[in-house]
């Protein structure tokens, strides 16, 4: 009888190890699929669920599809749509084009390197906030960049408060705080190209232009699709320093969508629409990122 | 005709000397071999050759043309590198073709060219294979094919095979040989392996601290060493090298300049040879004679490892007295084992004399019937 036992207790035992070694590939990923879960998963299920709500006095009611239809069909969002794109492709174009620039020179001078590649983690290492209240020192009435501009300005410029410059004045501090990390990444890639095969290049004739296309750029590709990707989902969420610097104004002119979403959410209660919105942005983000890959040919 | 002669090249790196008076002719369709220990300089040397590296002194000149302080794609130079620095993100045809790209060859013509050389390095069946699928030997070959398709002037290979297992170092070297024999090519190459130079090189340049230590053919420099530095390095085990001095004035029998007590006789030492100062004494490890019992004129010495390979044994013995150990290769019929006595004679024309204190090789003046000194006649 306790024989019996034991050999079912034993049994028992080999059959749960086995079990355990069956799935121990989900069991070693679990903690990292509960993290997902929780800050991933969980927020996008939530917001899903909420757009498909109207808030208002009364309380919420399920409206299906009618946040959708209704932003998509209001020329409010797609105003703030082109006004971050249009901040996207200034702020970006800006910031990789320099970035990268900066990183050939970094490359070629060996002198002061490692000093400007510490000096360039400061910005990045500020929080946007922060950035964005220093720069609002410098765009005072009569502040630093008034005194810099005064021989080719009648007088004070209103950077933030003239509608046609106000969201290009959001663009510089973005690019000063930014461009550095594109630096960082690209001249990481740069010096990941082996002397040696420059050097072979430059022994199958290959003059300098030649193998900066030939040699350089290939080896750098994958890095400057992977910063392209993460300044423009980057750009596109902007936030704080828009909140800090014009919240939106003057006139909307610097509404961009996460300002509009903010606006929707905490100053008119709809979180159904705010939801709505944040879904849409990840849309969008998610086809750019693919479209960059693959046309660009590049497996991250 | 392509012949390539170094003027008293000197490489300074700050304070530290890469080459210095570098003073070589490669003649037309040698195969040169830069051999010697790492750091020795012959990398920076070859460098200078390829443009890669500008000489602080001295010029480099192609069939009388000044080509110092020429880019290295206006040299007609091709070569390989010792990591093969082939184009990863281009694949194996591709990768060949490029030179004739750059050079702004038409598509067709390049790939007939490609598929010419592919068939010479009998690799047309990877034509279409990217570099990462490749194996080591392979990658070799694509990039002597990427050298060897411009048909350059000069070929040079930067230890090209130091990253092949050892039956593959084997069989390249080989193909190696064959290719520059056929494409007639100045070629100069680099390599620390003294086995490699051997087999390789019409003409072997052996370096030491940047400077050219001997130029010969690989006959010469193994029998002719210019001193104990190439002596020691050519050859396998390295040559044994005793500090002694004649017995007495004008003795055909040698003993140790130290306090150990062994003595050899040695015919035909060199007159130049003072007779009281001593001097460097150098055997290669065959040319022993091993005797189990007393003989006149052989050194007494004690077994301390054997190492049978085969037809012949590899013995580490030490002489009485004296705690250097001689590295002496014996028949394998002589049956000797740990801690045996054994007796060492020198036989007649292989004992070599350095200068104790620069190393240079001590000749003897005039040749004479009983010299035991050879003067690179050997066979």
């Amino acid at each position: 009888m306790s024989l019996q036992s034991d050999t079912a207790i034993g049994s028992r035992y080999e059959s749960a190890l086995l079990w355990v070694e069956d799935h121990l590939r989900w069991l070693l990923t679990l903690p990292a699929l509960a993290v997902l879960a929780a800050f991933f998963v969980y927020p996008v299920g939530r917001a899903g669920v909420l757009s498909l709500y109207r808030f208002d006095v009364a309380g919420r009611q399920f409206v299906g599809l009618g946040n959708y239809v209704a932003i998509l069909t209001a020329g409010a969002f797609w105003q703030s749509l082109w006004i971050t794109a249009k901040f996207m492709f200034f702020a970006v174009s800006l910031e990789v084009g320099l970035g990268i620039a900066i990183a050939f020179v970094l490359n070629s001078q060996v002198r002061f390197r490692g000093l400007v590649q510490t000096i360039g983690l400061v910005p990045l290492v500020i929080s946007p906030t922060v950035v964005a209240l220093l720069w609002q020192l410098l765009y005072q009435n009569g502040g630093v960049l008034d005194s810099l501009v005064a021989p080719l300005t009648n007088g004070p410029v209103p950077w933030l408060s003239d509608p046609s410059i106000a969201l290009y004045a959001l663009v510089l501090p973005d690019v000063w705080q930014m461009t550095p990390l594109v630096t960082l990444i690209v001249l990481a890639g740069l010096q990941s190209v082996p002397d040696h095969v420059q050097e072979a290049a430059m022994m199958d004739g290959a003059g300098r232009m030649r193998r900066l296309v030939d040699v350089t750029l290939p080896y750098i590709k994958e890095l400057v699709v992977l910063v392209l990707i993460l300044r423009i989902i980057g750009t596109m969420r902007v936030f704080a320093k828009v909140f800090v610097l014009t919240r939106g104004g003057p006139a909307r002119s610097t509404e961009v969508i996460s300002m509009a979403m903010y606006r929707e959410a905490f100053s008119y209660g709809n979180y159904g629409r705010a939801s709505t919105m944040a879904l849409l942005l990840l849309l969008i983000a998610v086809a750019i990122t693919y479209a960059f890959a693959t046309v660009s040919e590049v497996e991250f | 005709m392509v012949r390539v002669r170094y003027d008293d090249v000197t490489k300074r790196y700050g304070n530290e000397i890469g080459a210095k008076d570098i003073d070589i002719t490669i003649d037309d369709g040698e195969f040169a071999v830069l051999l010697g220990p790492s750091g020795c300089g012959k990398t920076t040397t070859l460098r200078c050759l390829a443009g890669l590296t500008d000489p602080t002194e001295g010029g480099i000149r192609i069939d009388g043309t000044d080509i110092t302080n020429r880019h290295p794609k206006n040299r007609d130079i091709a070569m390989v590198f010792q990591e093969l620095a082939l184009y990863p993100h281009m694949g194996v045809a591709a990768n060949i073709g490029y030179p004739l790209k750059v050079e702004g060859i038409d598509k067709a013509t390049r790939r007939e060219r490609v598929e010419e050389v592919a068939e010479t390095l009998d690799i047309s069946e990877l034509l279409d294979r990217e570099t990462d699928e490749l194996s080591g030997g392979q990658r070799q070959r694509v990039a002597i094919g990427r050298a060897i398709i411009r048909r350059p002037s000069v070929f040079l290979m930067d230890e090209p095979l130091a990253s092949l297992d050892a039956k593959l170092k084997v069989e390249m070297r080989n193909e190696i040989k064959k290719l520059q024999r056929e494409l007639g090519i100045t070629t100069l190459y680099v390599t620390h392996d003294q086995e490699e130079a051997m087999t390789l090189g019409d003409t072997l340049i052996v370096m030491n601290d940047g400077t050219v230590q001997q130029v010969g053919t690989p006959t010469e420099v193994y029998h002719d060493p210019a001193n104990q530095f190439v002596a020691g390095f050519i050859g396998s085990p390295s040559m044994n090298f005793l500090q002694v001095r004649r017995e007495a004035v004008g003795s055909q029998r040698v003993v140790a300049a130290n306090d150990a007590t062994f003595s050899f006789s040695v015919k035909g030492l060199p007159t130049a040879l003072d007779d009281t100062e001593p001097f460097v004494l150098g055997v290669r490890p065959q040319y022993f004679s091993v005797h189990q019992s007393p003989v006149d004129g052989a050194a007494k010495a004690e077994v301390t490892v054997t190492e049978p390979m085969g037809d012949e044994q590899l013995l580490t013995v030490q002489l009485d007295d004296d705690n250097r150990e001689l590295a002496v290769r014996a028949p394998f019929d002589v049956a000797v084992s740990r801690s045996d006595t054994i007796w060492l004679g020198i036989s007649a024309d292989s004992a070599y004399v350095f200068d104790a204190e620069t190393g240079e090789r001590i000749r003897q003046a005039e040749a004479s019937p009983d010299t035991v000194v050879p003067t690179g006649s050997r066979p």
